[in-house]
Formats: C-alpha cells, sequence, structure tokens
C-alpha cells in the first residue's frame, strides 16, 4: 500500500516537473561564432515583396521584405537616415538574414527560409528614439523580477530573460535598448539564451 | 468522548479499500496539478477564436500602416451598431466592433476598444462596449462594460495614448471613450518604456463562421498627432484593406462597410 502511494507520488512530481521543462536545454545551445553577412542568403525571391502575416485575429499591416543590404538601404528612408547597426556574432546555424521595412523595420536572421519574421531565431525591431534615451528609473519602472540592466559603451537598455509575445510561441528573451537616435527591440528564440543575447548586443556594429 | 484524527490510518484504511485510497489520493493529486497550472477564469484569457491561426473567424477592416514609426497618439472611429442573430448555445463565440493601436509590431502587443456581442456579457449576448490587449503580461486579456451601446446606433470611439500629447499621465495608460464619456482605463505593457503605438487599425471580427457581419460601418477614422505644434485629429490618408471569410467594401481612405 504505502509502495503504491509512493511510486504514484514519484510519477506525479516527475510529471508535474515533465510540464515546467524549458521547451530547449542547454545541449541543443548554438555556440556564437563571426558571421560573414556577405555570406547570408535572403528568405525572399524578390526584393520588396509583400509579407503579410494573415492568421492573426487583429489586422497586421503588411512588410516590404529585402535582403540585407538592399534593406538596410531602404530601413534608412524610413529611419530619417540612420542605418541600424549590425550584430558581428550570431548562432552557428544562423543561414538567412531577411530585412522587413512596414510600420517598424525589422531585421530578423534564421536557420532556414522564412515565411515571416516570427519564424527568425533573432530578430531586432528598428525604430526612432523620438522621445530620447530612457533613464535607468524609466527602465526600472517596465522592468520585472530577474530582468537586467546593461550598458555596453553607448549601448543601454535592459534583457528580460522569461519575456512571452503575443504571437502564443512560448517564452523567448528579449532585451530593448537604445543606440543613438535609435531603439532597438530584440526577441530571440530557444535555444538562445539570455547571456548569447547579451553577447550578440555587444557585438553590434555599424 | 473518543477524540477522532482526520488523518488515523487505522480508520482511512479500515473503511476504504487500499484501491479507493489510491484513487482518491490521484483525485487529490489530479486536482493539485490542476490548481498549479492556474483555471481559466471569465476575466483572464479565454481559448477558441480568439486563437491566432484558427480557421472559424471572419474578420475585415483597415490597417493606417503608420510611416516614420509614428502611429500617432491615438485612433478614433465612428462605428454603426449591428446585432446579428446568434445560436446562444456556441460558447467562446463573438462578434467584435473595434479600433485599435498596434504597440509592437514584432511582439505583436496591441490594444482594441469598441463593442462585442459575447457569451460573457452579462445577460448573456448582450451587446457591451469591450476591449482587448496582448502586450508582455497578458495574452488576450479582455474586459467587457455594463454597458453598451443600443442596435442600430452609431457611435465614436476613442481609444487615446495620452502621454503621447500630456505627460502628466502614466506612459503604459490608455483611455477609451465614447463620444465624450469614459469607459475603461487599461494600463497596457511593452518593452518601450514610452509605449508610442507604431501602427492603427479598425476592424470587425466575428469568432464563428456562421455569424453575419452583414450591416457593418465604419466611418470617420482618424489618427491624433502633432503638425506644426498643433495636436488634431486628422483623417487617416491611406490604409490597407484586410478580410478573411467575408466581404470587405471600401469606401474612403476614412470609411467602410463590410458583409458577409
Amino acid at each position: 500500500m504505502l509502495l503504491a502511494l509512493f511510486l504514484l507520488a514519484v510519477i506525479t512530481l516527475a510529471t508535474i516537473n515533465n510540464l515546467n521543462r524549458p521547451v530547449n536545454s542547454d545541449s541543443e545551445r548554438q555556440p556564437l561564432v563571426s558571421i560573414n553577412t556577405d555570406k547570408l542568403l535572403w528568405s525572399g525571391q524578390e526584393e520588396g515583396e509583400t509579407v503579410a502575416i494573415t492568421q492573426n485575429v487583429v489586422p497586421t499591416s503588411p512588410s516590404k521584405r529585402y535582403s540585407l543590404d538592399v534593406g538596410l538601404s531602404e530601413s534608412s528612408k524610413l529611419l530619417n537616415g540612420s542605418v541600424p547597426l549590425l550584430p558581428t556574432l550570431l548562432p552557428e546555424n544562423t543561414k538567412y538574414a531577411d530585412v522587413y521595412v512596414g510600420p517598424v523595420v525589422i531585421i530578423a536572421y534564421s536557420s532556414d527560409p522564412a515565411a515571416d519574421f516570427r519564424s527568425s531565431i533573432i530578430r531586432f525591431a528598428v525604430t526612432l528614439n523620438n522621445r530620447g534615451t530612457p533613464t535607468t528609473e524609466q527602465l526600472n519602472a517596465i522592468m520585472r523580477t530577474g530582468d537586467e540592466l546593461f550598458r555596453y559603451g553607448d549601448i543601454f537598455g535592459f534583457v528580460d530573460p522569461n519575456a512571452t509575445t503575443g504571437w502564443n510561441d512560448g517564452k523567448v528573451v528579449i532585451a530593448t535598448f537604445y543606440i543613438g537616435n535609435l531603439h532597438y527591440i530584440m526577441t530571440a528564440s530557444p535555444p538562445v539564451a539570455k547571456d548569447d543575447v547579451l553577447s550578440v548586443i555587444q557585438s553590434m556594429k555599424p | 468522548m473518543e477524540r477522532k484524527h482526520f488523518f488515523a490510518k487505522s480508520e482511512l484504511l479500515e473503511e476504504h479499500s487500499p484501491i479507493v485510497v489510491i484513487l482518491m489520493i490521484s483525485a487529490i493529486l489530479f486536482v493539485s496539478l490542476l490548481l498549479s497550472n492556474g483555471i481559466p477564469t471569465a476575466n483572464a484569457t479565454r481559448p477558441g477564436p480568439y486563437e491566432r491561426g484558427t480557421n472559424s473567424v471572419k474578420w475585415a477592416g483597415y490597417n493606417l500602416h503608420g510611416s516614420s514609426n509614428y502611429g500617432g497618439e491615438a485612433i478614433a472611429g465612428y462605428i454603426y451598431t449591428i446585432d446579428p442573430y446568434i445560436n446562444p448555445q456556441q460558447l467562446w463565440y463573438h462578434l467584435f466592433e473595434y479600433v485599435g493601436l498596434e504597440l509592437d509590431y514584432s511582439n505583436n502587443y496591441w490594444l482594441a476598444f469598441g463593442y462585442s456581442k459575447d457569451y460573457w456579457a452579462s445577460p448573456s449576448y448582450s451587446i457591451k462596449y469591450a476591449f482587448i490587449k496582448n502586450d508582455m503580461y497578458t495574452s488576450y486579456g479582455w474586459g467587457l462594460s455594463t454597458t453598451g451601446p443600443s442596435s442600430g446606433s452609431t457611435h465614436r470611439y476613442y481609444l487615446m495614448h495620452p502621454y503621447g500629447y500630456d505627460e502628466g499621465y502614466p506612459p503604459n495608460y490608455f483611455l477609451c471613450d465614447v463620444e465624450s464619456n469614459f469607459v475603461f482605463g487599461i494600463y497596457l505593457n511593452t518593452y518601450d518604456p514610452y509605449c508610442e503605438p507604431v501602427d492603427q487599425f479598425a476592424c470587425v471580427e466575428t469568432g464563428y463562421i456562421n455569424w453575419a457581419l452583414d450591416g457593418t460601418h465604419f466611418s470617420g477614422l482618424a489618427t491624433f498627432a502633432p503638425w506644426r505644434r498643433t495636436w488634431k485629429w486628422y483623417p487617416w490618408t491611406g490604409h490597407v484593406e484586410y478580410s478573411t471569410n467575408c466581404n470587405l467594401w471600401p469606401v474612403s481612405n476614412t470609411e467602410f462597410r463590410a458583409t458577409g
């Protein structure tokens, strides 16, 4: 009788533990490597093609998709002449880089051809920093337990290792940071971890 | 009088067979597991039609598609109130007509305000003012007012981000008015400490393919923005059209109808 109860408790605890297990384990993490952006492919067929996310209950404006070089040029038109910085370190399995120009600029890196930016490993949404870089107090006001402030030279922001997007795609890491007159919101999907995100941000160069 | 103890081993085993005891404990553990994962409530999040990717919704509307990374700090629009026949046995089904602000395009955070005909209204399927939001804390959080528009009436709905105009308000506070009447004050949190909208939208949706949205009429769509240091309401000067499983009838940049 006691043995049966013990086994039942063990099975139940194991089930609960399994439910709370992260989707991806550390063993699946890809090392960060220096990326030669010239060798990255892009997911589109034609520069400036329209990409719309239709499977969404709230209408989302479509974007125009470009390869990296063309996209950076196009994005500067939306960003008052500014060109976003790019990371020089990325997960080893990064093969594709796409730039989406819509209501905001999104630079998305993925391991496979992407239907849209949601399937990226890492993406940066870039907007003009209309109101200036916020203070530490302003960032503290929106930070949660576990979030971490960082400052690397001119780069200032915080990272949230337990974030969720509105796409119902599970836990992600989101960092928000400011460089010059641009505001970046970086979203990284598992198995990219918080430390990887911070390393990628530190590697950003013109 | 003999004192009894609830956990007295002898009583528990004497009154029930071991299999019954195991089943009872299993039931307790199962309920504990349910509680640890949370039980959905009417004011939390809901599954079903609101989930992205469902095939049973139909919707139609406009997006402003803001340029220069600025979506305006507020949206206003006239919405005619329709009252379609519904099958009240279908839980989760709804009609929702709204204006909205897109806050984070990459991560899909937004806020919408309008009226709905919804199972969760009191009485069920009455027409009430409603909001729904997606942000860093809440996936499809929503709320219903105790009041609502009458069928056949047209009202002007305002969804405003007052911080963009007057920094006396918290940056994550949004105001929902109908005409000049306050309906909701909503806090919405994003990874932008200023919560600046990047786009706007106006839309009708139903959660069930057989619900008709005939009669839908949006007009007077306007954005609130500064121009030459003056804050004013400006009619939309462009739009992007959407429709799924129904018909959108564009009239102008600021007006559309929908049927189906």
